[in-house]
């Protein structure tokens, strides 16, 4: 199961972050700084997977974002490590191109493609075509 | 007229108060701060702005100034004010504010407040929302926060609409069935039914969740797993079916089609075929097929890989298939990306001990990890190493573990040097190897060793006569050139030299020293001021003992102890001081004091988990509380090492033979004294002849001076006779000679109790009386604390020696089991006996 999902930048400064499981928002801060600091030590090709208390930190870097999430000691590593590439192709194919601008910008978005595919910590959806087909929907309706 | 002036008002409005900025207009402004200063003051104009708006109730802009709010909230700072607007937006009838509304309710409600069953009604609503999407929202929100009370109010809107035909909803009611079963176990018979269709989907979305589901209630409950286990062909099925169907566009990632549900559904096989040899049966043939077929170029393939190597493991499977899933592993440890390799490194951890021969083929390529750059992988290999240490690898594996301990990160060092004292224990092919290792440890590990270690190194020294003389050369190299911040090294060899020093001057030790090289050693540490208290503490008492072996500096050091007469630390002034007097008023008792010590006996590190065998003397004083509870509460098996083999033989055990680990049966009865040893050789004899001869007070002392402390001819029965009688008396002279054994007492007493039968109000016994030999039993009961006295007298009129009493007592009730032997005239005698006739006043 996954606890929480992060975006942060190469600088340390978190840009989004969904939890899975509740944390006090006062716990949260840091929990947060601890989490990025450590991933932001490793070095470029070494092992990406790390520990932290009773879970186990998944992170990845895509362009300038790093990608991080916090899944318990018996989740498959490899596999969650490809579920953040998931995730990646579906917010690009959902915004044509995605780059760090719109992980700034638009972070309702993000959310809602996060809730499409994990709900509660779980995968629910692995087909990228599905995940989006109600989201786009939904903003076609809205639009007109 | 009237109107012209409605307008105008309404634009002056607008110009004052202009429509809140859109969500991505706040996040530049912020983005823009420069400083910390600037950015708190844009979120608190905002949070202003915004608690203004929703204290006016304008539900126009709501949904904006919530999604601004969430992403304050995000950056960190309060936001407890939105909460309520969360919930008039769920409320609300449009789609997009419901959106936002329970993303908010997400995100920032807390299932502790009150607030959050507000938004049952209205998940409950929206749960029979004649909308697709808005039932989907619902669902989420549910999963994700569902409380008890939540999910027993709508426990079963979620199993009505995990019926349903659409397929969208289906999947996402199972997620939440999942959230719900895990917060309130009760309501898992209640999903039962529906389950059985959830896996004839074709949908990916629906068999995803309907198989995690399933594995979550196998996991919870074992009767669920046992009702499952007949869905395995239905498993074996689909698996088939994913890996020989073709290329699906909407499912294939990386050239593999949907990864993600077969690693699922294998989870869910290992969990079902786990101890179970019919359903793994039926499971192998998918596993081979699974792990052979499966490209092992992508990280998908290598993903599903690792979970078939762990259901290989886990199941009941048969050995070609456990040998296929460690060659899997032994090719994920060759493979260039880390990632890989550690999960390998973490796989093989927990197979093992079930296989370690098919792991040692792997055994180089994990030597190799540990010297790897990244942190995580040398320490799965260094856990990985120890597992597969054994006597034939010893020697290569222990050099590569030293060098990696060298190099080690600080809290590696600690677990890695003991481990390393364990194997060595276990494993080393001979005494001078042993000794090598364990110096090397203690050198390499610096200040990270743990205690034992320092101990373990000294007591196996001492007891190797025939390596003494090597150790103490080599300890005295190591010493010349230490640095003086590694205080085990110098503990461990100014010990030895204390010990030993005769053999170092006398050329045994294959170095030339000369005496005034020692004491120029000794007066650097005694001086140093990274050494620490401890360390000096044993530089003091080791320069004493050389003072008994040196010939020519004894003057030398006669100054430098006296010196520490006046130290600022206690210890050291108490030690100078008493020393000194060594010197000047007992200069005659100087000699035999400072004697050679007789070898410990006892456990070491490596020792203790596999013999059960006596505690020494050597360790803390608790140990002889515990010993004391034990009589009080025979059940009390805490200490587990307090019980001997010899203890177990009185109670119908093992024999004696078997376990090499009984240290001397030796003959008298101990007493615990200080570290002196020629006083107690004195005393000992005293007791052990059973002699009238002259009383001496025998002082009782604590167990536990400062390490070490040493038990001359302790025997097993000190240590019986410490948990099972509590008494302290002196030998008094007598013509029948009574002697009392004495045991090791409330430890921190220093002084002598007078032999006192105490007149209680229990009845004394007499246990025994036969061959002479008598014992007599007083009582007395504090609350649930029984003590009892026990007195031996020998009323043979002839010599007795080597007296041995040994006491067990099983559990309830109160009887005690008794072994006793001795020496009559020479001639041995033995018996063994039982006593019941317990006053029954002791077990009320």
């Amino acid at each position: 199961m996954m606890h929480y999902l992060l975006i942060a930048s190469k600088s340390g400064n978190i840009q989004f972050s969904h939890y899975f499981t509740y944390i006090t928002p006062s716990s949260r801060t840091p929990i947060e700084a601890r989490v990025i600091t450590k991933c932001l030590g490793a070095e470029k090709d070494a092992c990406h997977f790390l520990e932290d208390g009773d879970h186990t930190l998944i992170f990845r870097w895509f362009g300038p974002c790093l990608f991080i999430v916090a899944a318990d000691h018996t989740e498959n590593e490899i596999m969650i490590y490809e579920f953040l590439s998931l995730y990646v192709g579906a917010l690009h194919r959902y915004f044509g191109k995605f780059s760090e601008r719109h992980v700034l910008l638009n972070i309702d978005r993000l959310h809602m493609v996060l809730e499409e595919m994990v709900v509660g910590g779980e995968l629910v959806e692995s087909s990228i075509r599905n995940a989006l087909t109600p989201i786009q929907v939904l903003d076609t309706v809205s639009s007109r | 007229m009237s109107s012209i002036k409605q307008v105008i008002n309404d634009a002056v409005e607008k110009v004052r108060q202009p429509n809140p900025i859109r969500l991505r207009d706040l996040i530049r402004q912020i983005r823009s701060a420069k400083t910390a200063a600037e950015e708190r003051a844009v979120v608190n104009r905002e949070c202003a702005y915004i608690r203004l708006t929703f204290r006016e109730e304008d539900s126009v802009w709501r949904c904006r100034n919530v999604a601004k709010l969430l992403y304050i909230h995000m950056l960190g700072y309060p936001a407890h004010f939105g909460q309520m607007e969360c919930l008039k937006l769920i409320a609300s009838p449009r789609f997009t504010d419901k959106r936002i509304g329970y993303l908010g309710a997400m995100l920032l409600l807390d299932e502790r407040q009150d607030v959050h069953l507000l938004i049952t009604n209205s998940l409950k609503n929206d749960l029979n929302s004649s909308t697709q999407f808005v039932q989907g929202l619902a669902l989420c929100t549910l999963g994700a926060i569902a409380s008890p009370e939540m999910s027993r109010d709508l426990a079963g809107e979620v199993e009505r609409l995990l019926k349903s035909s659409n397929a969208y909803i289906r999947k996402k009611a199972a997620v939440c069935a999942l959230r719900i079963i895990c917060r309130v176990p009760e309501l898992m018979e209640m999903y039962l039914p529906a389950t059985r269709s959830l896996l004839s989907e074709k949908n990916h979305g629906v068999l995803i969740t309907g198989v995690t589901l399933i594995t979550e209630m196998c996991r919870q409950s074992p009767d669920m797993l046992a009702h499952f286990k007949k869905i395995v062909p239905n498993l074996v099925r689909i698996l088939k079916n994913l890996i020989m169907a073709g290329y699906s566009p909407e499912h294939d990632v990386q050239g593999v089609s949907d990864p993600f549900l077969q690693v699922k559904i294998l989870k869910l096989l290992r969990i079902l075929g786990c101890g179970d040899s019919e359903a793994s049966e039926t499971m192998n043939d998918i596993l081979a097929q699974v792990a052979t077929n499966t490209e092992s170029s992508k990280n998908v393939g290598n993903a599903i890989l690792y979970e078939t190597v762990l259901s290989i493991m886990d199941i009941k499977s048969e050995s070609g298939l456990r040998v296929l899933a460690i060659n899997i592993l032994g090719r994920f440890l060759l493979n260039a990306d880390k990632n890989i390799r550690y999960v390998a490194l973490n796989t093989l951890l927990r197979v093992v001990h079930a296989d370690n021969s098919a792991v040692q083929r792997h055994r180089s390529t994990i030597l190799e990890c540990l010297k790897d750059a990244d942190i995580s992988i040398r320490r799965r290999a260094m856990e990985l190493c120890f597992a597969l240490i054994n006597g034939n690898n010893i020697r290569t594996m222990m050099k590569e573990l030293l060098t990696f301990l060298e190099k080690a990160e600080p809290e590696f060092k600690a677990s890695c040097s003991s481990k390393c004292v364990l194997a060595a224990e276990k494993y080393s092919p001979n005494v001078r190897w042993h000794i090598d290792t364990l110096l090397k440890v203690v050198e390499a590990a610096g200040n990270h060793v743990p205690d034992d270690v320092v101990s373990s190194t000294i007591q196996l020294i001492s007891e190797t006569r025939t390596e003494q003389a090597y150790a103490v050369g080599e300890l005295w190299r190591h010493l010349s050139i230490a640095q003086m911040e590694y205080q085990p090294m110098i503990q461990v060899a100014t010990w030895c030299i204390g010990e030993f020093g005769d053999l170092l001057l006398s050329g045994h030790a294959d170095v030339t020293v000369v005496e005034s090289e020692l004491i120029d050693i000794y007066q650097k540490i005694l001086w140093s001021s990274q050494c620490s208290i401890t360390t000096k503490e044993y530089a003091l008492t080791s320069l004493m003992k050389l003072s008994a072996r040196l010939t020519h500096e004894i003057g030398s050091i006669q100054q430098v102890v006296s010196a520490f007469g006046s130290h600022l630390n206690i210890e050291l002034q108490q030690r100078g001081i008493e020393y000194s007097q060594l010197f000047t008023r007992h200069n005659h008792m100087r000699g035999p004091l400072l004697e050679r010590m007789p070898p410990f006996e006892g456990t070491r590190a490596g020792t203790e988990q596999d013999k059960a065998t006596i505690t020494n003397g050597v360790d803390t004083p608790l140990d002889n509380e515990s010993l004391l509870n034990d009589l009080t509460s025979p059940n009390n098996n805490a200490h587990e090492t307090s019980e001997s083999n010899a203890l177990l033989d009185l109670l119908g055990g093992m024999e004696p033979g078997d376990s090499d680990t009984i240290k001397s049966t030796s003959t008298s009865i101990s007493l615990t004294v200080a570290s002196t040893p020629s006083v107690n050789a004195d005393i000992l004899d005293l007791l052990g002849g059973l002699d009238s001869g002259p009383a001496a007070s025998v002082p009782t002392t604590n167990m536990n001076e400062a390490p070490p402390t040493q038990l001359p001819n302790s025997s097993n029965a000190a240590y019986l006779l410490d948990g099972l009688l509590n008494n302290s008396t002196p030998i008094i002279s007598s013509p029948s000679s009574p002697v009392t054994n004495s045991a090791g007492t409330i430890p921190t007493s220093n002084s002598i109790y007078p032999l006192v039968l105490q007149k209680s109000s229990i009845p004394g016994i007499t246990a025994y009386d036969k061959n002479g030999i008598r014992l007599d039993m007083a009582f007395e009961l504090q609350e649930t604390l029984i003590t009892i006295n026990l007195i031996a007298s020998n009323n043979t009129g002839a010599q007795v020696t080597d007296f041995l009493f040994q006491a067990a007592v099983p559990k309830v009730p109160l009887r005690m089991r008794i072994k006793l032997s001795w020496l009559a005239n020479g001639s041995p005698v033995q018996d063994q006996g039982e006593i019941s006739n317990f006053p029954s006043a002791l077990w009320q």
